[in-house]
């Protein structure tokens, strides 16, 4: 019986040619449908990705073009009107304009 | 075959050169030990390429601890069990308590492989399986039990059984062998 058991434990048997195909195209395809798999979920978070940075891009355009619609909640200082100095040169003074304008109002072309 | 440890890494890779180089080592051993559980050549065939599938696709959570080949065998034995299981081919419900055979020999030196695997395939699977596990794998009853889902007992009696059959078996070819 002992011989018997020694016989059977170091049975070999050749298998078929065919099997290393059979067992290759499987590992293959599991192969490649794995990297379809992460290419998918790289696509996907490539995807998002984009959008993200599209959505960002689109929402800094806005902010640049309309500032009066997307104004920031923090306070702005109130500004500084100018004020203009009394200037010798009657060219510039602000009595010379009003009095012009005054009399070309008066014309009617 | 090259180093065994670079080959395994090299599979870990999943580098086809070295699967089959791995798989032409081992796959007359393994196709061996299926055709020992399986009867059906087909079957066996079928059991070694899903048995192989699963070694390679399972093989980076080999860590190096213990024999590799130790590892790959109990795949493939678990592989077996699992398509046996699935067929539902056992028969192992018979418990018998006070079995007993007398230890006489039986010579079957002579005998080839393949009238080996011929009275082997002559067992009912129930006896085969308990046979292959207990005395060519080394389990223990309380792991064939647990393996096969039965009683210690039903183990045990299955071996007596299938002992006792496989004598009887290899005696009548011994003799008709002789005359």
């Amino acid at each position: 019986m002992e011989d018997f058991k020694q016989k059977l434990k170091h049975y070999e048997e050749e298998p078929p040619n065919i099997n290393w195909d059979r067992l290759h195209s499987r590992l293959s395809s599991r192969k490649t449908s794995r990297k379809m798999r992460q290419f998918r979920n790289m696509s996907i978070a490539a995807m998002f990705f984009a959008l993200l940075a599209f959505g960002f891009t689109i929402q800094h355009l806005i902010q640049n073009r309309n500032p009066k619609v997307y104004t920031s909640a923090s306070v702005q200082p109130p500004l500084q009107m100018e004020t203009l100095k009394e200037v010798s040169d009657e060219l510039y003074s602000i009595n010379r304009v009003i009095d012009l304008k005054k009399n070309y109002s008066k014309l009617n072309f | 075959m090259k180093n065994l440890e670079h080959i395994v890494q090299q599979c870990k890779l999943e580098r086809s050169k070295a699967q089959k180089e791995l798989y032409d080592h081992y796959s007359k051993l393994f196709f061996g030990i299926c055709r020992r559980y399986v009867k059906n050549f087909q079957d066996a065939e079928d059991v070694m390429i899903e048995a192989f599938y699963k070694i390679f696709s399972n093989i980076k959570q080999f860590q190096g601890k213990g024999s590799f080949e130790g590892w790959m065998k109990r795949i493939v034995v678990n592989e077996c069990l699992m398509f046996l299981r699935k067929k539902n081919i056992f028969n192992l419900n018979i418990e018998v308590d006070n079995l007993h055979i007398s230890e006489e020999a039986v010579a079957p030196t002579h005998l080839m492989y393949m009238d080996l695997m011929k009275t082997l395939d002559m067992l009912p699977t129930g006896y085969r399986t308990v046979f292959n596990l207990y005395e060519i794998e080394g389990y223990k009853h309380r792991e064939i039990a647990e393996l096969l889902g039965i009683s210690i007992n039903t183990s045990k009696s299955q071996l007596i059984l299938a002992k006792k059959k496989l004598r009887k078996l290899l005696k009548k070819k011994v003799n008709r062998d002789i005359g």
